[in-house]
């Protein structure tokens, strides 16, 4: 039993007194900031990433994945009670969420949403345990020539399943790999793209493009549209839902989790795909759907299950292959290499105490969020009246004490200066900047790949097509983009983006 | 025959902005040693890149075109490409001036958020206060240039009055010195530097 003394060991890293902290820090944070308007998990991983330098790398990387799974918990709060979804993946809760709340349910709705949520993180928990090890067994016979092709498969998956355009979703992965070309290359020395600045000869930091493309031009954004929010005024009284409601929430807490946990698996799943994918899906499967859209159980459990368990099943290609599938899982791979631990396969080998811990964590922290999100719900709604005025300048001075922090640079925080306004720039023509994260992570990784596996063909490009994995992985990618190209896909691809 | 006309403004606009960063970044690569594709110079992937980015570049920018008569138009597309002209100022300056100053890159960085007032108000005092942030730290010292910093960005919002402003930053003032300075032992310089006192 392999699965056990592993999780066993997991437990063990994870319930140590320090684990433990840093578990309940990260979903206590995850949870604020997914009530909190303005501010998402990818802004804040990148805040505290400096922070986390000092800590060992276990107690890090729990921390930071808790801020992500615990924002799934936090984001529906603020859907079910104020109809604005506190984070993107809660956006279809809003649907069903706010109308129960409307009607005097707001409780019932809650607790579902909860209970949902932490049956779907305990599936994840154990999905993620029980797929590591052999897809790092495959992933172990992998050439470079193989990794090479892996990537591109992932970066073009990762964009396949976002909404709009594809030229524009590739064309900011290439922005991004071109960024994070900028420096020395390691094979000749040669400073490259470095503007002649020394301080870029070591690259560009990835927490400066995080805080400036995400951090400070989505505050711009937020300042520029004003909004409003009214809380449900009714009091959130009786939690229990009825046994009715357990009911029907059950079949639909069991398909969101097993929909969102292929979808979190997949590049470019994650939370938010398996929200929306879930609604639909059980709108689909339900033989009456009148009641959708008017506060049924349903459409609250499904997304809620979904989301968290895409969460949570998106760190199987990270820790396993070292590929992020999305942005939240670039920033935990930057974290990683803060620490000198390289990404990749052999993570599980070199450090399994790492490796399981996290995963065990996980388990632990969706405990500490059912607990934190059902008694104590009444300080949360408390929270979603901070108005984002007050919040914004907290925002603005963490965020530059975090970059200076890194390496007591004021240089790094003038550079952050420029990735906001290049981020502001890109996503005022709709082009979605989180691409261009995967691409910087991925940039030198793949350059590296590409050219050792050219070495070792001397040369000759085939290489690419004559190894059956490199071959397979090509096609996919090659299948994938052709069929997204096609005008039909595309309409089909706004139609579930938009659809509710 | 009708002549082609711009579709959609916003791709347009986002394709010729990846044209010429993909140009400019294979112009620069093509300066470094190419090598072969067997023993690959440092150019070879930037210059490969570069090439590709122009490319989806123009698709993009050609699929924007319609040879129809002109749909609805998007939104305006100037705020981005004003935007985009200061990042170009940017690294056109740094090239021209070189490392200099406080950071080594206050003037081209100043420039770069002149001309965003053009492009966005928010956008502005946001990237203002950042700044004086990152040039007050290291004559000011942490507080100063902090208090400055949210006087600065609470001028983004119209909605805040003296009293919030003073209570945020008497909050966040005694945040960032229990939770920067004590418990996780910054190295932030504190007050201002006057010479002949010697240090913080």
């Amino acid at each position: 039993m392999d699965l056990l003394s592993n999780l066993s060991l997991g437990f063990q890293v994870a319930l140590t007194p320090a684990s433990l902290m840093y578990c309940f820090i990260g979903v206590f944070l995850g949870t604020l900031i997914g009530v909190l308007p303005g501010i998402g998990p990818l802004a804040t991983i990148a805040m505290l990433l400096p922070i986390t330098y000092g800590l060992a790398p276990v107690s890090a990387l729990i921390m930071l994945a808790g801020i992500y799974y615990g924002a799934q918990y936090g984001g529906s709060t603020t859907s079910i009670l104020v109809n604005l979804p506190g984070e993107a993946s809660s956006v279809v809760t809003t649907l069903d969420g706010y109308q129960m709340a409307r009607r005097g349910r707001a409780g019932p709705a809650l607790a579902t949403a909860a209970l949902a949520s932490f049956f779907a993180g305990t599936v994840a928990t154990l999905i993620l345990a029980a797929f590591a090890a052999p897809l790092t067994v495959v992933a172990l016979e992998f050439g470079p020539a193989e990794y090479f092709a892996l990537m591109v498969l992932g970066l073009v998956g990762a964009v396949a399943l976002a909404s709009g355009s594809l030229a524009k979703a590739l064309a900011m992965i290439v922005l991004g790999l071109i960024l994070g070309l900028v420096g020395t290359d390691i094979n000749s020395g040669r400073a490259r793209l470095s503007l002649g600045i020394p301080e870029l000869l070591d690259g560009i930091g990835f927490v400066i493009i995080a805080m400036g493309a995400f951090g400070f031009a989505e505050i711009a954004f937020n300042l520029a549209k004003k909004e409003e929010r009214s809380v449900v005024n009714e009091k959130v009284l009786g939690l229990m839902p009825t046994a009715k409601d357990l009911k029907d929430a059950s079949g639909a807490t069991l398909r969101g989790t097993a929909l969102g946990s292929a979808l979190g698996i997949l590049p470019g799943g994650g939370a938010l795909l398996a929200s929306f994918a879930a609604y639909s899906f059980e709108k689909w499967v339900a033989k009456d759907r009148s009641t959708f859209g008017k506060g049924d159980i349903r459409g609250v459990a499904a997304p809620e299950a979904a989301n968290n368990a895409g969460a949570q099943t998106s760190f199987v290609p990270m820790l396993t292959l070292g590929l992020p599938s999305n942005a939240v899982m670039a920033l935990m791979i930057g974290a990683m290499m803060i620490h000198n631990i390289q990404p990749g396969p052999q993570v599980m080998s070199s450090n399994p105490q790492l490796f399981w811990g996290l995963i065990a964590s996980m388990w632990i922290g969706n405990v500490m969020l059912v607990i934190l999100n059902l008694p104590l719900i009444g300080i949360w709604v408390h929270l979603l009246r901070v108005p984002y005025r007050f919040l914004f300048p907290s925002i603005i001075v963490f965020c530059c004490i975090g970059v200076y922090s890194i390496s007591n640079s004021t240089f790094d925080v003038m550079l952050c200066v420029v990735f906001a306004i290049i981020g502001w720039t890109m996503s005022q023509l709709k082009c979605e900047v989180a691409p261009m994260l995967l691409g910087f992570i991925l940039g030198p990784m793949m350059e590296e790949n590409f050219r050792r596996a050219l070495v070792l063909s001397r040369g000759d490009f085939t290489t690419f097509v004559e190894r059956p994995i490199s071959v397979t992985l090509l096609a996919l990618a090659a299948i994938l983009t052709i069929v997204l190209a096609m005008p039909r896909m595309a309409r089909l691809k706004e139609k579930v983006a938009t659809d509710d | 025959m009708m002549a082609a006309s711009i579709g959609n403004r916003t791709d347009f606009a986002a394709g010729c902005l990846f044209i010429a960063v993909g140009v400019s970044t294979a112009a620069a690569a093509y300066a470094y040693p190419f090598g072969t594709s067997m023993r690959m110079g440092p150019g070879y992937f930037p210059f490969l890149l570069g090439v590709l980015l122009a490319g989806l570049g123009l698709v993009l920018a050609l699929t924007s075109l319609t040879f129809t008569a002109p749909r609805r138009h998007g939104p305006s597309v100037k705020p981005p490409l004003i935007a985009a002209a200061a990042i170009a100022a940017f690294v056109v300056l740094l090239g021209l001036l070189g490392r200099r100053g406080v950071t080594g890159i206050d003037i081209p960085i100043i420039v770069a958020v002149a001309i965003v007032w053009f492009a966005s108000r928010e956008l502005f005092w946001v990237l203002l206060s950042v700044v004086a942030f990152a040039i007050g730290l290291n004559h000011l010292g942490v507080f100063i240039a902090l208090l400055l910093s949210i006087v600065i960005i609470t001028r983004a919002s119209s909605d805040i009055s003296l009293r919030d402003l003073l209570a945020v930053s008497v909050v966040l003032l005694v945040l960032v010195k229990l939770a920067f300075a004590t418990i996780l032992d910054l190295n932030l310089p504190s007050w201002p530097r006057v010479p002949g006192f010697g240090g913080y």
